[in-house]
């Protein structure tokens, strides 16, 4: 059992996703990590280095650089076949 | 350009909604049903392209019997023919459920344009779209404000969080989910009523499509909102109560 947030670097609501997986993980007994998509992330990447995750998934490719909701729905779908969370958060923005 | 729009009908607003003794859904018999209102501007967005740029309409309906008189309004309204997906119970089906079916369906029209709205007002998920363009290996975008026909493909405005937009370019066919508002309603007119009777609906099921609808998702149970009052006595000096209270406003009900 794991879960898996994906975030959307600083988004407000994205700190709320990590919070809520990581109450789940806490009620669960399951591991938290936390995912951030897209391009030049290095800040995003910062930002999330002192939240209590077990992983910090960062997928980085130029396609990803502008929103584009089949781009990252193939991003996000082959990152969650690989690491097989039992549970996915996302923010709802 | 050939355009399959999706349609869904739903309660109307105005119906009195009573849960039902399971609790898991509202009364049927009290309703009154009517297009989903963001469904009702895909449709317009179609009927317009095509009148730019010609082709055909083709309205997509999943619904029981009721429906039928949703699909003849699309009709008189001016698409050309209808599919209409004969669905019992589509309450029953999840979001996976229903984007299969669409999906099915879809894919004997082969459309160059799928459009629907970005959500429907009873369940309100605002997946069926996206779910139905990833079954079926399309482009898609959500929440469009505006549509442009250009060479390859299309050109669209997306409406993003704080007033803020988006422009795309994408190539056909594509799946778009269409916001209310992106365009004026058009009443049917009388002779599009008479024109209605006499345009093809084609019906099809569920067995036919070959999509079973076997739900991943349950629907558990839903209730009115509870609305519960509470007078809380905030203790100390006047200080130390107007502290409190701003604490409340800021993290309690989040006004400040």
């Amino acid at each position: 059992m794991s879960v898996l947030a994906i975030l959307e670097p600083s988004h407000r609501m994205s700190a709320e996703t990590l919070v809520a997986a990581q109450q789940l993980g806490a009620e669960l007994g399951a591991p938290v990590s936390a995912a951030v998509l897209g391009s030049g992330l290095d800040s995003a990447v910062a930002a999330l280095s002192d939240k209590k995750l077990d992983r910090l998934y960062v997928v980085e490719h130029e396609g990803l650089a502008a929103y584009t909701a089949d781009g990252f729905t193939a991003a996000a779908a082959d990152l969650i076949r690989q690491t097989g969370p039992s549970l996915v958060l996302f923010p709802h923005t | 350009m050939k355009i399959l729009v999706a349609i869904k009908q739903v309660p109307s607003r105005d119906s009195q909604l009573r849960i039902d003794a399971a609790g898991k859904w509202i009364h049927d018999s009290d309703l009154g049903y009517e297009i989903n209102e963001p469904d009702a501007y895909a449709l317009e967005e179609g009927l317009q392209l095509r009148e730019k740029h010609g082709g055909e309409v083709i309205a997509l309906c999943a619904g029981p019997a009721r429906a039928a008189p949703t699909i003849r309004e699309a009709l008189a309204k001016g698409a050309d023919r209808a599919v209409h997906v004969e669905l019992e119970h589509p309450a029953d089906l999840d979001t996976l459920g229903q984007a299969r079916l669409l999906a099915a369906a879809a894919r004997t029209e082969n459309a160059d344009l799928l459009l629907m709205g970005l959500q429907s007002d009873d369940l309100g998920y605002g997946q069926t779209g996206v779910v139905m363009a990833e079954l079926m290996g399309l482009p898609h975008a959500t929440i469009i404000m505006q549509v442009e026909k250009q060479d390859g493909g299309i050109r669209v405005k997306r409406e993003l969080e704080d007033g803020w937009f988006q422009f795309l370019e994408m190539p056909l066919p594509a799946v778009l989910t269409i916001q209310s508002g992106i365009n004026k309603l058009r009443y049917a007119t009388l002779m599009g009523i008479k024109k209605a009777k006499t345009k093809e609906i084609r019906r099809v099921t569920s067995a036919e499509l070959n999509v079973s609808a076997e739900p991943n998702v349950a629907l558990e149970k839903i209730y009115a909102p509870q609305r519960s009052k509470h007078t809380a006595m905030l203790e100390g000096s006047a200080k130390e109560q107007a502290a409190k209270l701003v604490e409340k406003l800021k993290f309690e009900v989040r006004v400040l």
